[in-house]
């Protein structure tokens, strides 16, 4: 009997595997493969976290700094004072920095991006036919994304 | 298994792990490093994890910055008051700040790209990683952590983002400085009067030396602990591929095998 499943890297997939190996699978028997995700030629300069959605949060920080120190100046001698316009400029920086990135990337972004439904590694087990619910039981508990019991010959 | 037990013995490590802070190279924008570095110098080396030259940069910034009253004046200045404005600065502190200024920003960049090369050779070479640390007064592991969680608690309070991603030096760095500007800046209380509508009191009890040091902080805070969890979780993930890679792929694995 073949199980074939997927998890996220997680502690709960090292918890899996040892919970199988106590109940008495081999650790020979036990076969895990780590996706590799597809993403862009790394680079030095210029736009490296272009793929990993940090770059959502550089121009909304950058942003929010900038209208938030003006704010925080203008406040001196605008009526709502300096924490007012300070908080104002935080947000109002933040969201036009966002909204900048979001269009910016949307534009860039001619692959399709991955989402977080990604299952991040696929683990296959071998066992007898009446270990099979055991493994599945198992798997299971410790947050499997997806199992399959897969039948082969004798 | 056997682990390699620290990663003095790598020539080309990617994270080094105490019980205290898990430092690591990954890729950065070199201009991101500079650009925090402008809202406060010593802030670029913080995010890379350079903390004794970030640390004495920051300390650095707030005397000079303080003692020439370039807050109050850069205050005046883009407020139209220029007279008020050159009146306030120090000019026996003033010089002082240039210098040190363009350092910490020409730094900056020059050692992000430096530990970039770092990154993508200790990427390269598969530098093994520790993922759990512990000694008698704490405890640090790898784990997956919420970036949004980190963001959530430096905007409740500067800090607790970092306390949360176990980034204690940035955290107890950020927390102390937080306080001591938030009082000195009477922050408090010119929140207590804007919200009871009393604007004309607030704007009379805020004090700009400090409170103009407040934005870059805040921000700072949320960007660094939302962008060093995210890189935890990548560091994490690496291990763990590693480590799956080496134990759990015996080559005669063989599914057509029923021997079990």
């Amino acid at each position: 009997m073949l199980v074939i499943c997927t998890f996220d890297h997680s502690l709960h997939l090292e918890l899996a595997i040892t919970k199988l190996e106590q109940e008495g699978i081999k650790k020979d028997n036990i076969l895990a493969a780590p996706l590799e995700r597809r993403k862009e030629e790394k680079k030095i300069f210029d736009t490296i976290h272009h793929s990993d959605g940090i770059s959502l949060f550089d121009g909304a920080l950058t942003l929010g700094t900038v209208f938030m120190v003006l704010g925080t100046i203008y406040g001196f001698i605008w009526t709502w004072g300096p924490i007012i316009w300070g908080l104002i400029g935080l947000f109002v920086g933040t969201g036009s920095g966002l909204m900048l990135d979001l269009l910016f990337n949307k534009q860039k972004s001619s692959t399709k991006k991955i989402g977080d439904n990604f299952s991040e590694v696929v683990i296959i087990i071998k066992c007898s036919e009446d270990q099979a619910s055991m493994v599945k039981q198992v798997l299971w508990e410790h947050n499997s994304l997806g199992v399959s019991l897969v039948g082969i010959k004798k | 298994m056997e682990r390699i037990p620290s990663t003095k013995r790598l020539r080309r490590p990617k994270a080094y792990i105490s019980a205290f802070e898990a430092n690591h190279v990954h890729l950065r924008n070199p201009w991101m490093t500079v650009w925090l570095s402008a809202t406060f110098p010593g802030f670029g080396h913080i995010f890379l994890g350079s903390y004794l030259k970030g640390f004495l940069l920051v300390i650095w910034e707030v005397i000079i910055n303080v003692n020439a009253n370039l807050n109050t004046a850069i205050m005046y200045s883009f407020t139209g008051q220029f007279d008020l404005a050159m009146s306030v600065l120090d000019k026996r502190w003033l010089l002082f700040y240039i210098s040190v200024f363009v350092y910490s920003l020409w730094d900056a960049h020059r050692a992000t790209v430096c530990m970039n090369k770092y990154s993508i050779l200790a990427d390269r070479n598969h530098a093994p990683i520790v993922p759990v640390k512990m000694n008698s007064i704490e405890f640090n592991y790898l784990d997956k952590r919420q970036p949004w969680l980190a963001a959530f608690w430096s905007l409740a309070m500067p800090g607790l983002g970092h306390l949360y991603i176990h980034r204690l030096l940035t955290g107890f760095f950020i927390l102390i400085w937080w306080i001591a500007i938030t009082y000195f800046s009477r922050l408090l209380e010119a929140i207590h009067y804007s919200f009871l509508g009393n604007f004309s009191q607030a704007t009379a009890i805020a004090n700009p030396i400090w409170l103009l040091f407040l934005p870059s902080l805040y921000a700072f805070a949320i960007y660094d602990s939302y962008v060093t969890a995210v890189e935890y979780n990548k560091l994490f993930e690496m291990e763990q591929a590693d480590f799956l890679k080496e134990d759990y792929q015996n080559p005669d694995f063989d599914i057509n095998d029923v021997t079990f």
